[in-house]
């Protein structure tokens, strides 16, 4: 019998009995849109996570002086210095390295004349503007010779501004006091705060500080407040490319562990490295997909069991119309043909309006990325290859399910099928 | 005239549970191409099992059977399937049409397995129109009396253009005047076709219009004569279609 017929035949049977083919293929509607939904959704947040790692500078690292809490030798003690910097900067010590940004943080009492509010203070050396996203809402940021100079002059993040000066227009020029010094500012940034930058202990927003050049801070402001062991909060250092970040991580501990004197004893600084808690968070994805993928599956499995169900019902209804085909010609293989059709059908049309139900998950999971991340690049997006995944889910369950009912459908006696009441 | 049907020695034995029924205990028979003939007999005489055998719809437990030369005790579901398609066209009580499909496609059913070449929908309008039916091809059975009904089944046994049409109670559910017309289409196919037409029924009104009857009981051959007095249903088909159209608009 022609194959088309068959389709023609299996698609008549599913209208007539709308209702019913809908409940059937209730479990694979589930399933196959809770893959689908799945799969755009685990895409969309792993972008999500990605683009917020890259926020932080591709290839960067942080270096914390901090010791252990496990270390044994209790005369080990933090260890991070400006002088450590310059060494992991001087040709041929560090080759895979190409940055390294100095960072103080303090907080500082801060006044335009008025009111006076405690905000962060960051003296940081001026490449900090130049990892990650970093966007600049008016003015300049300082240079290498006003860091040298310990030049008065002031970035500030766009809350302080606002606090200040009621709005980021205007704030260039004036002059304000941080701890009793006057600086000018010169420049206004309104970076946003990274959603992930908190989990390795980097909590401060952007917006809530007051950017100062290093040397400023360190020797106008908080003198009394540094050591010569210790005169940084940390180091940013950027990799010459992602690639060599493990072996930049390998040679600025070999460095350190130099210039600090270290043999046998542990590190006095910690290495933080983004890129490991990307990993980390992948693994979430990949546990949230296995939670939907199981959902979709437990679903798919009992869906499947369903359309066998509804087929071996349609088999014992049609045992006459099966008896009648014999009769006229049919042979096994055109029965077994029909049937098979007719749960491949079924699944089919579950599978598509699975499909749609997959799109109608990732609307709502674009939803819910772009309520976390505020992006609204980062989107999840049914994919050709779910789909193409999802029909031939769909259609695989259709034969596997539907062969135990076809097969009995085929093997019926005519002459016991025609007299079937 | 060839002989169509030889059946030798034909016995049918079935197993229900530990209880062997042996509904066939050696039925020998021979039927010549273009005869129309009665089978009849009270219900457990074996009849319904000759008919399923002489149909290929069931293997003869032991004895020879030959349709059209070929030795069927031999074939398998497969080519038994196919016999069926192409030499035999089965007339039900019931009418077994598919209730959700046009006439038209019920008479295309048979071509579905098989064909013999040509259009489809050509060959299965004509066959609609040997019976008088073709105004109605596009009519579901639900919109159909059971005099048409029947008449769309034919129609279904005839589209193969086959050898032998075998009819089971053919009349069985229709009044008397609507069984004297499907009557005279299969006196009307048999006479101008030269079609073999097998009848099978226990009622002797409706066997009077073969040229034979042959009689089973109790598993074997009781009787094998002639018809003395056979019925012709007379009117052509066209009148006789004319004339059911009309009484059926009575009827409704």
């Amino acid at each position: 019998m022609a194959l088309l017929e068959s389709f023609r035949i299996a698609w008549g049977a599913m209208l007539t009995h709308k209702l019913r083919s809908l409940l059937t293929m209730l479990g694979i509607i589930i399933g196959v849109g809770a893959v689908v939904g799945m799969l755009a959704i685990g895409e969309g947040y792993a972008r999500y996570i990605d683009a917020e790692f890259n926020s932080l500078g591709v290839g960067t690292f942080y270096v914390n002086p901090s010791v252990d809490r496990d270390a044994d030798d209790e005369t080990l003690r933090p260890q991070l210095t400006a002088a450590n910097a310059a060494a992991l900067m001087e040709p041929g010590r560090a080759p895979a390295i190409d940055l390294v940004v100095i960072e103080l943080n303090r907080n500082g009492v801060v006044s335009a004349g008025g009111e006076r509010f405690l905000f962060g203070v960051k003296g940081v050396t001026p490449d900090f503007f130049t990892i990650g996203a970093q966007e600049l809402g008016d003015g300049r940021y300082f240079t290498d010779e006003e860091d040298l100079a310990s030049a008065r002059v002031a970035v500030i993040g766009q809350n302080v501004a606002t606090t200040l000066f009621g709005g980021i227009e205007g704030a260039v020029g004036q002059r304000i006091t941080v701890n009793g010094v006057q600086f000018e500012v010169i420049g206004v940034s309104v970076a946003q705060q990274s959603q992930i930058a908190g989990a390795f202990g980097r909590f401060s927003d952007p917006g809530e500080q007051v950017y100062l050049p290093y040397r400023t801070a360190r020797d106008r402001l908080f003198r009394n407040d540094v050591t010569t062991r210790v005169d940084v909060s940390s180091l940013t250092v950027r990799a010459r490319d992602v690639e060599q970040i493990d072996e930049a991580i390998r040679q600025v501990t070999e460095v350190l562990r130099e210039e600090h004197r270290l043999t046998y004893q542990a590190n006095d600084f910690r290495i933080t490295n983004p890129a490991q808690l990307s990993a980390q968070f992948q693994t979430i994805t990949v546990g949230f997909s296995a939670f939907l993928g199981t959902i979709g599956g437990i679903s798919l499995l009992v869906g499947g069991i369903g359309i066998m169900n509804i087929m071996l019902v349609s088999v014992a209804q049609r045992t006459r119309e099966i008896g009648l085909r014999k009769a006229v010609g049919a042979k096994r293989r055109d029965i077994l043909l029909q049937f098979l059709i007719e749960a491949l059908v079924l699944c089919l049309a579950g599978g598509a309006i699975g499909i749609g139900l997959g799109y109608l998950l990732s609307f709502g999971g674009t939803f819910v990325l772009y309520a976390i991340s505020q992006d609204p690049n980062i989107r999840a997006s049914v994919s050709l290859f779910s789909i193409i995944l999802a029909t031939s889910i769909s259609a695989s369950i259709g034969i596997f399910f539907g062969l135990f009912p076809a097969i009995r459908a085929a093997r019926l006696d005519p002459i016991r099928a025609l007299r079937n009441e | 005239m060839t002989d169509l049907i030889v059946v030798k020695n034909l016995t049918k034995v079935y197993r229900m549970g530990d209880v062997e029924v042996r509904a066939l205990r050696g039925v020998a028979l021979t039927i010549r191409e273009g005869e129309m003939v009665a089978i009849m007999g009270p219900s457990g005489s074996g009849k319904s099992t000759l008919m399923n055998i002489i149909g290929c719809l069931d293997q003869p437990s032991d004895g020879e059977y030959y349709l059209d030369g070929v030795s069927v005790a031999d074939l398998n579901d497969n080519q038994l399937a196919e016999i069926r398609n192409q030499k035999i066209g089965f007339v039900f009580q019931q009418y077994m049409l598919l209730q959700r499909t046009t006439a038209l496609r019920n008479v295309e059913l048979p071509m579905l397995y098989g064909g013999k070449g040509g259009s489809r929908h050509e060959r299965a309008m004509a066959a609609l129109a040997a019976v008088g039916m073709d105004e109605r091809m596009h009519h579901k059975p639900n919109e159909l009396s059971g005099g048409q009904q029947q008449r769309v089944a034919i129609a279904r046994a005839l589209v193969n253009e086959p050898r032998i049409i075998m009819a089971d109670e053919p009349t069985g559910a229709l009044d008397t005047r609507t069984g004297e017309e499907i009557m005279g289409i299969f006196q009307k196919l048999n006479r101008e076709q030269g079609i073999t037409v097998i009848l099978v029924t226990h009622e002797h009104d409706v066997a009077q219009h073969a040229e034979r009857i042959i009689s089973v009981r109790d598993g074997i051959i009781a009787g094998d004569e002639p018809v003395q007095g056979r019925i012709v249903a007379g009117a052509t088909v066209a009148a006789v279609a004319t004339e059911a159209e009309a009484m059926d608009e009575v009827a409704s």
